[in-house]
């Protein structure tokens, strides 16, 4: 059974990778889906856009190959369907360009596989042995938290290689703490489910960051972005691992924090009468000191000295990988 | 300290404050709010100390949406001064 399904997640990442070869590199450019990277001016590069569908087709296949076989779990048809969704409202958004009030709401549709596929838990569990039986509460929650982590992934796909490098970071961290529950016996969750989930997610993600990373080949739109983030954020209620889906994302949910409160409310870059950055002609990164300009988290960085594009990326890594340690130490600490 | 490194330990300290916080956060109010039933639960009925509890509850958590945003408006301001203290200097 085991082998089936690594069989059929090792034909997905082929086909996946074939569609960013022709589909994405090719095709989407012809259809005029490309951009230039804004932090390169110096290159005349054109990047494909929505490179995010790959990750939709990685786990369309898998899925199929699971449906074929018939060993498909509900938890990774819920997953599969989430991402769908979300995927697809980003996918619009990166053709159509959604209004900046409708796309969060939209995104409160991914939720809905969770709510009718998937038995939501009457508890939520918290650290220190805290516990609260909310049934009804806990479906609301479900209904909030999808939309706060897809937007908030999205909202960080500010370099090359942040938006995936960090669900990738996520995705691993939430993973590693579902099999050391299972392996110690604090939960029964099926080993087979488990395999599953984890090979729907990480292949695909990793597929995307492969051509995302910097210097980026690809950039994987709000069809990607919107994608994954609802995927970290379903993923961490299958797995009942809310806080330290929570804690995993930590650097994008403080910079679309930081963002959304000192802007006071949802905005649209275009909204913004200064740039937050300044990007001079040969790649060089400064923060606009302007008083007028937005407060970012990257501003912030960059008022600190970092000038280069590749030091902004590091610096958002190194945190992602110190909350990674910090969230699977404390969480085994004090649940 | 080189300010790219005490940049990255402010920034990066205060996220991590916040993930302690979050951690240890819903133990506390949850430890007040049991504090507030015991006292007050026999004085004014269980229906006002549920709504004193959630007024309280509210406030701390608000506090926290609160604090948050400043500790960001703080380390900006920091780094901005400091930024521009380097330029007239240099």
């Amino acid at each position: 059974m085991y082998l089936t399904i690594l069989i059929s997640s090792l034909v997905a990442f082929v086909i996946g990778f074939v569609f960013i070869k022709k589909v994405v590199f090719r095709i989407f450019v012809k259809w005029g889906i490309f951009s230039k990277d804004v932090h390169k001016p110096y290159s005349e590069q054109t990047i494909p856009e929505s490179g995010g569908t790959a990750l939709l087709v990685y786990e369309a296949v898998f899925v199929a190959f699971l449906l074929l076989f018939n060993k498909i779990s509900i938890e990774v048809l819920c997953l599969f369907l989430v991402s769908v969704i979300a995927g697809l409202i980003g996918f619009i958004d990166d053709l159509k360009k959604l209004n900046k009030v409708v796309k969060p709401l939209l995104t409160v549709a991914a939720a809905l596989p969770i709510i009718f596929l998937k038995e939501t838990p009457s508890y939520l569990f918290l650290p220190f042995g805290v516990r609260f039986h909310i049934p009804i509460i806990y479906m609301l929650l479900v209904l909030i938290a999808i939309p706060i982590t897809s937007n908030a992934i999205n909202m960080f796909d500010v370099f090359n290689g942040v938006a995936t490098g960090t669900t990738l970071i996520a995705v691993l961290g939430l993973t590693v703490l579902k099999l050391i529950n299972i392996m110690i016996g604090r939960d029964n969750f099926s080993l087979v489910t488990f395999f599953q989930v984890t090979l729907l997610l990480i292949p695909g993600i990793f597929l995307l960051y492969l051509y995302n990373r910097y210097p980026s080949k690809m950039f994987v739109g709000d069809t990607g972005t919107l994608s994954m983030g609802a995927l970290v954020g379903a993923l961490s209620i299958i797995y009942k691992l809310e806080i330290a889906g929570v804690l995993f994302l930590l650097l994008p949910i403080t910079n679309s924090f930081v963002s959304l409160s000192v802007f006071g409310g949802l905005f649209e870059r275009s909204e913004l009468k200064e740039r937050p950055i300044i990007v001079e002609r040969d790649g060089t990164l400064k923060p606009n000191e302007n008083k007028s300009a937005p407060i970012t988290l990257t501003r912030i960085v960059l008022l600190f000295g970092y000038n280069k594009e590749k030091e902004v990326i590091n610096f958002y890594m190194m945190i992602n990988l110190i909350l990674l340690f910090f969230g699977i130490f404390s969480y085994l600490w004090v649940m | 300290m080189n300010t790219k490194l005490e940049g990255f330990f402010i920034v990066l300290g205060i996220i991590l404050l916040v993930g302690v916080i979050l951690m240890v956060g819903p133990k506390f109010l949850f430890d007040l709010n049991v504090f507030l039933y015991r006292l007050l639960a026999n004085r004014v009925g269980n229906l006002f100390t549920a709504v004193i509890q959630l007024a309280f509850s509210g406030v701390i958590a608000l506090l926290f949406v609160y604090l948050w945003r400043l500790f960001f408006v703080f380390i900006f301001r920091y780094a901005y001064n400091k930024k521009i203290k380097e330029k007239s200097t240099s």
